[in-house]
């Protein structure tokens, strides 16, 4: 089992993804063409089994995500995940109301790709460049389908870094979930990465 | 005479950041922490006068902007910059009309001694 973080190296990976998070919410804003604020209320470390408990997703319930895999360093699997109603509603921002009802769920699955990718490779941006990590990224995939075909892992002993994300428009209140889902070696090495930031923020090298 | 300088971010990390570079740039400066918008206002209401502040856009509670038009109904603080990795033009725009610098998060020491010595 991972050690837990303390409340510094919590603190310091909660500002690494407000930051990934601050840059996404300016490349939605261009995109969507309102003010949009993306906040992190809930960052957290803990076994997938626990983590899926966190998504508030109701077994039956369709979700919608999007997915990238990523190796080097640490390697798994991202997830961004919204309830259908809620990935919905934000395509509609992005596509305005001139899209008829009936053809957006066929655009749903390209617009809510380009939203996960500006917000997971913002993440994965701020993540490489504040723990000097090197890692690859795969091309995003959109997936539907209930929580236990969306929230899927190889092994119980897989852990998720798990991240609430608040969207908040002027006109609407969305809510995302994101899962980095490591195998339990990839998040030691993460973790020790973290810890190496944060000795090196206590600790600075005197100039 | 020792410069004041008001720090307000809800990361301690970030604080930290921010102190570790006033300490090379600003060395001796009397440094006030605060990890949020009402606390920041608790600790100028002890009469302190504020040379700069640096101050966090997105924080729980009231929001940076919020907290620097409340400290601007108290005193004049000459330097403010706004920390924000949000540099959505409606928010830069407000900063602007508030008259505080706009500075990128994460923010580089070249940036923040720039802000002090110019």
């Amino acid at each position: 089992m991972p050690d837990k973080l303390t409340p510094l190296e919590i603190d310091a990976l909660t500002e690494i993804f407000n930051i990934g998070i601050g840059r996404a919410a300016n490349s939605l804003n261009k995109m969507v063409s309102q003010t949009v604020d993306l906040t992190i209320p809930e960052i957290d470390i803990l076994p997938n089994k626990q983590a899926k408990q966190k998504l508030d997703f109701d077994i039956a319930m369709e979700i919608s995500a999007v997915t990238q895999r990523f190796s080097g360093d640490f390697k798994g699997q991202a997830l961004l995940m919204f309830s259908k109603e809620n990935g919905l509603q934000l395509v509609k921002l992005l596509l305005g109301n001139k899209i008829p009802i009936e053809d957006l769920s066929e655009l749903e699955q390209d617009s809510l790709v380009e939203i996960g990718n500006v917000i997971l490779n913002a993440c994965f941006g701020t993540v490489i460049n504040f723990l000097q990590a090197s890692i690859s990224i795969e091309m995003p995939e959109f997936i539907q389908g209930n929580l236990n075909e969306i929230f899927t892992y190889s092994s119980e002993y897989d852990w998720s870094l798990y991240i609430r994300v608040k969207f908040s428009l002027p006109s609407e209140n969305i809510e995302g979930h994101i899962s980095f889902i490591m195998d339990i070696t990839s998040l030691e090495v993460f973790q020790e990465s973290v810890r190496k930031f944060v000795f090196g923020i206590t600790n600075p090298t005197p100039s | 005479m020792s410069v004041t300088i008001l720090v307000v971010d809800d990361s301690l990390v970030s604080r930290m950041m921010i102190k570790n570079i006033l300490e090379i740039h600003a060395q001796g400066a009397d440094i006030i922490e605060a990890g949020n918008g009402e606390q920041a206002l608790d600790k100028v209401a002890q009469g302190k006068v504020i040379d700069v502040a640096f101050i966090d856009y997105n924080m729980p509670g009231m929001t940076g902007l919020e907290l620097i038009s409340a400290l601007a109904a108290k005193l004049t603080i000459p330097k403010v910059a706004l920390l924000t990795a949000n540099i959505q033009d409606e928010i830069k725009a407000q900063a602007l009309a508030a008259g505080v610098t706009f500075m990128n998060k994460p923010f580089d020491e070249e940036a923040i001694a720039n802000f002090l010595h110019n």
